[in-house]
């Protein structure tokens, strides 16, 4: 036994160039694996963290009552023991400043332990004034937003009268963690409980938010106890939510990157798997003889395959060693720069999760990869000792295909792992079976066309090569199938990284909206645009906006009467339907919408006409109410009934961050219900922000200005990196892919050596040799590039819409350098190769298999 | 079918039950039919039913009780949640063609809550009203009330602001709708805000009190 492990070892040694390559080929593979693995559970981790932050805990209850003792203990029994609370109570309210006016504000009153994670930056950011927050002995304060000062035209240190007490202002708030990504409806007061207990504001009869946060030192996931505790309490006015609730827009895009990052982990670890195999095919075709000496000389058949699993174990293991050595020596660096273009610190670790992952797929995989290859072994006999034809081995045995079959499943199962999902794994893995299966119909279709040709041009090498293709099907088969699997994954990853850009694209910043405006009448409309051209402003947008209810879908009655008990969930879907709805009519589709289904309505409705006007519905909106094309829909705007038939579904690019509607009504229907208007205007200095709002509020009081500019601020800032993110990984990918590309060829070439051998000794030269075998691998590879890059662009496809639930943004830039440089590149590869067979004599070409 | 349509349908409806009772002959006998009283009720989430099917709203709820005390009324529920009191003078203006008897005006409560200038508030239900007179429509005013948050001074100004209104302009207040609703759990949906069905039907029963008191 030890004699044959120190065999394997020198072997694999004395094999030097076949070894670099394994280790090299599955240390790439793995790395771009590792990387994009541990970005994407970096990113899932700080995502975890920052959306603890903008909750300031971990798990929080509330109600628009106190909680009753039972209530509380009910949740408290979930938790167990290790947990950490702080109340919290928000509420809105009118303040008045010395100078006598008076605003709507928000006050949000806590205790001396909140928050938990994130915290609230002071202006007057010392421990005796954050103290004096929730001093009882000393004059009432509070901090508050600076929009507070700003819109009550007063400074720190002023009193505010807030229900029955006066408070003096003690700081401003810099910055507030746990603000969230949305936009408060009023500027934000923070004052201690007992403080706003003693205002006289929070009574029976009073509108308040009571919230109990929880720390929770345990490793219980939230969503777990969020679940349980939701199950254990049945009142339908208690909120349970967890910090991963309060981060869901930002969630939502990182969920994005985060699939895309999952895909291209798989594909680069199925590259390095198809790279893995090639090598190692090449590698047993030129051991073969060795492998027979050792099995004449008593070696048993177990012991030989032991042997080379031993040697791939070896191998495998250095190289996910050196993969995870790379990850962590570049990976802090290479995160750093894209966590700097975040908004908010990456913090990238290396877990056990991923050490066990790079190990396990280095080293399991690998010998599971070569496994099917190392079954050919049993068709060595002592007779090819004495042959001197190359042995074809046959992957049409039981074992290799069992082998092959369980190695899909293990790919399957890696899939689900790396997307996170039974779901997105499983259509990842689909998608890869299908296009292998669709090359593996276009090769045979390759072969039958070859076949059937029979007049070609007079062209020696074009016709030898023609015969070649024919006659060696095994070879052209599994060139093609490997070419075409290579290229299908190299174009992938760009094609689906274009289609997510221009879902992130946004418009200019002069397009983008700060703030958005509520609740204009139509007679406001002119007065509200003359205010801001007086300051030479204009208003980006004006949407009507007409209140409805949906009465009823194809004249079933849509809403729900609630005449019996209903479980939680029934109470909930019923109160959505019976919530009423927001229409609009305009003539023609915003920049950020898109029809998907149907044709969007280009002429107004002409009344009188047999026919009912026409409905465009958002297209997510629309299935979550099991709405489809050609439904008809009974809308009442305060009691008259409209009707419409649908005739569209959009979906909607809301990176735009204009306001968009559900539901969309051809114009000539809703022109004269009653109706408000929604605006959006983007005013970047914040001096005139202030003053317009002031405008509006003196003048046109009911409408409602809110800024949104710190919210887009931030989305635009993560999206314009996540871009940058997707370029990184998309590169990331594509070395992989090159590399395998390299041994692909390579490995094709090599069998091809004792055909090159055949041919130098019947006297053929060197050009022609050259020219046939590259006419015959340029078939190949062509056809073989093209058909991988029209399947990649059908594979894009199909995730841009199921996936990534975006419109594929089809372009030719990306296919085109796929397929030009993909094949020139191969083609360079094999004719180098071919250059340096040709160097080889003919004895040690014919001897060498 | 259309809004234009449907203003047709309105007109005609609002023609042919005129407020005088009409005469009709049948069998060569004159049959008396009943006068019909449309009441519009402009107002906001709670008269629009937020969350709760129009039929179980207290507008539908109060038809009914009405109907079943012999009173022959049509009410018009024109609720539009969120609305403030900006929108009242347009939107009665739109359903001044389904001819109103009676205007019950419940507008005023999203003023309050979002902090609107009590004058501006007075201001637009005075216009509302004025228009509503103009046009021989008698006037019902729905006073709200904000939730004890919203600070003492200011809940006072607005409560006063209906009864100034009550006095300026000459007309007549409905008792508070949400009596025996607001504040109450099982009378409210889970947002502690709007009333359930239960609520609705409180309403329902509150203002019948009064209207059967104060109609024919």
């Amino acid at each position: 036994m030890k004699l044959i492990l120190h065999y394997a070892l020198k072997e694999l040694i004395h094999n030097r160039k076949f070894s670099i390559f394994f280790i090299a080929n599955l240390s790439v593979g793995l790395f771009a694996f590792v990387t994009l693995f541990g970005f994407q559970s970096s990113l899932t981790r700080t995502l975890s963290e920052k959306s603890k932050k903008l909750l300031g805990a971990d798990l929080g209850v509330s109600a628009r009552r106190p909680l009753q003792v039972d209530e509380v203990k009910v949740v408290e029994n979930e938790l167990g023991l290790n947990f950490k609370k702080t109340h919290l109570l928000e509420t809105y309210s009118m303040v008045r400043s010395v100078r006598g006016q008076s605003r709507l504000f928000q006050i949000k009153a806590i205790e001396d332990n909140y928050p938990f994670y994130g915290q609230l930056t002071v202006s007057n950011q010392s421990d005796q004034a954050i103290s004096r927050l929730f001093d009882n002995g000393v004059d009432n304060v509070v901090w508050v937003y600076p929009e507070v000062l700003l819109q009550l035209e007063i400074k720190v240190g002023d009193v505010l009268l807030i229900g029955e007490q006066t408070f003096t202002i003690e700081g401003v708030i810099n910055n507030d963690e746990t603000r969230g990504m949305t936009s408060d409806f009023a500027p934000r007061i923070y004052m201690s409980i007992t403080k706003l207990l003693d205002t006289g504001l929070v009574r029976p009869g009073s509108l308040v938010w009571y919230s109990t946060l929880y720390q929770i030192n345990s490793a219980q996931r939230v969503d777990a106890l969020q679940k349980r505790i939701f199950a254990a309490m049945d009142q339908p006015d208690i909120r349970v939510f967890t910090h991963q609730d309060s981060s869901q827009q930002m969630a939502r895009l990182m969920n994005l990157l985060s699939d895309f990052l999952g895909l291209a982990a798989m594909v680069a670890l199925f590259l390095a798997a198809v790279g893995l195999y090639f090598l190692f095919q090449t590698f047993l075709h030129q051991r073969h003889k060795q492998y027979s000496i050792l099995m004449t000389l008593g070696v048993s058949y177990a012991q030989t395959v032991g042997l080379v699993v031993f040697q791939v174990f070896v191998l495998g293991l250095i190289g996910s060693l050196l993969s995870l050595l790379m990850a962590w020596s570049i990976l802090p660096m290479s995160i750093g720069l894209i966590a700097g273009m975040l908004p908010f610190d990456l913090a990238f670790g290396f877990d056990w999760k991923m050490i066990a992952y790079g190990l396990a797929l280095g080293v399991v995989g690998s010998i599971a990869i070569c496994l099917p290859v190392l079954s050919q072994l049993k068709d060595v006999q002592l007779n090819t000792l004495l042959q001197e034809q190359p042995i074809r081995h046959q992957n049409t045995t039981l074992l290799y295909k069992g082998l092959m079959v369980g190695n899909m499943l293990l790919f399957w199962m890696c899939s689900m792992v790396v997307a996170n999902s039974v779901k997105v794994g499983s259509l990842f893995f689909m998608l890869f079976v299908s296009s292998m299966a669709l090359l593996a119909i276009l090769a045979k279709g390759f072969f039958q066309s070859m076949e059937s040709i029979v007049l070609l041009p007079n062209i020696v090498p074009l016709r030898w090569a023609w015969k070649d293709i024919t006659r060696n099907q095994f070879v052209t088969m599994t060139s093609f199938l490997s070419i075409g699997l290579g290229v299908v994954l190299l174009n992938l990853i760009p094609q689906v990284q274009k289609t997510l850009d221009v879902q992130l694209q946004m418009p200019s910043e002069s397009k983008i909206p700060s703030l958005f405006l509520f609740d204009i009448q139509p007679e406001q409309v002119a007065p509200l645009q003359e205010i801001l051209a007086s300051m030479d402003q204009s208003l980006l947008l004006l949407t009507p906006m007409v209140r409805a209810r949906l009465q009823s879908v194809n004249d079933q009655p849509f809403e729900k009467r609630k005449e019996k008990a209903l479980t939680r969930e029934e109470e909930r879907e019923s109160r959505f339907r019976n919530r009423g709805m927001n229409l609009t009519f305009q003539d023609q589709l915003k920049a950020s919408e898109r029809v998907v289904k149907g044709v969007f309505f280009d002429r107004p409705y002409v009344p009188n006409t047999n026919t009912l006007p026409e409905i465009s519905l958002e297209k997510r909106f629309a299935k979550r109410l099991n709405i489809q094309m050609g439904d008809k829909l009974t809308f009442t705007v305060e009691s008259i009934p409209v009707e419409g038939v649908v005739t569209s579904l959009r979906t909607v690019q809301w990176t735009t961050f204009e306001p968009n509607f559900f539901i969309i009504f051809q114009p000539g229907v809703l022109e004269k219900a009653p109706k408000t208007f929604l605006a959006a205007a983007n005013v970047e200095d914040q001096d005139m922000k202030n003053q317009l709002q002031n405008t509006i509020v003196h003048s046109l009081p009911n409408i409602s200005v809110l800024d949104v500019s710190r919210v887009v601020a931030q989305l635009k800032s993560i999206m314009d990196q996540m871009a940058k993110a997707l370029q990184a990984m998309a590169f990331l990918c594509l070395l992989a892919g090159v590399m395998v590309l390299y041994l692909i060829a390579n490995y094709h070439t090599r069998l091809r050596q004792k055909d090159i051998g055949l041919l130098k000794a019947l006297g053929a030269s060197f050009g022609l040799i050259q020219k046939t075998f590259l006419w015959q691998f340029g078939l190949i590879v062509w056809f073989a590039c093209l058909s991988g890059v029209g399947i990649s662009m059908i594979l894009s496809i199909v995730l841009s819409h199921f996936i990534f639930e975006s419109m594929y943004v089809f372009s030719w830039v990306s296919p085109l350098i796929t397929l030009t440089v993909g094949a020139l590149v191969m083609m360079g590869i094999i004719y180098m190769a071919i250059a340096k067979t040709l160097k080889v004599s003919v004895v040690e070409l014919l001897t060498r298999v | 079918m259309i809004v234009y349509a449907l203003f047709v349908v309105l007109t005609c409806v609002g023609c042919t039950n005129q407020k005088q009772q009409k005469m009709e002959k049948s069998s060569g006998q004159e049959t008396v039919i009943p006068e019909q009283i449309k009441i519009l009720i402009l107002g906001d989430s709670l008269t629009d039913g937020y969350g709760v099917s129009r039929e179980q709203a207290y507008p539908a709820q109060l038809e009914k009780i009405l109907q079943k005390q012999g009173l022959q009324v049509r009410i018009i529920n024109a609720g539009s949640s969120g609305s403030t009191s900006a929108s009242a003078l347009e939107r009665l203006q739109w359903h001044m063609q389904a001819k109103p008897d009676i205007l019950l005006l419940a507008l005023g409560g999203n003023d309050g809550l979002r902090g609107v200038s009590i004058t501006a508030t007075f201001e637009n239900l005075a216009r509302t009203i004025d228009l509503a007179k103009a046009n021989d429509i008698r006037v019902f005013l729905a006073s709200m009330k904000l939730p004890y948050n919203y600070g003492q001074d200011y809940r006072t100004s607005f409560e006063g602001m209906y009864e100034r209104l009550v006095q300026d302009k000459d007309i007549q207040a409905v008792p508070f709708m949400l009596e025996g609703v607001g504040g109450v759990k099982e009378m409210n949906l889970p947002d502690g805000i709007h009333p359930n069905e239960q609520g609705h039907v409180k309403i329902a029963n509150n203002m019948a009190t009064f209207f059967l008191s104060e109609l024919p």
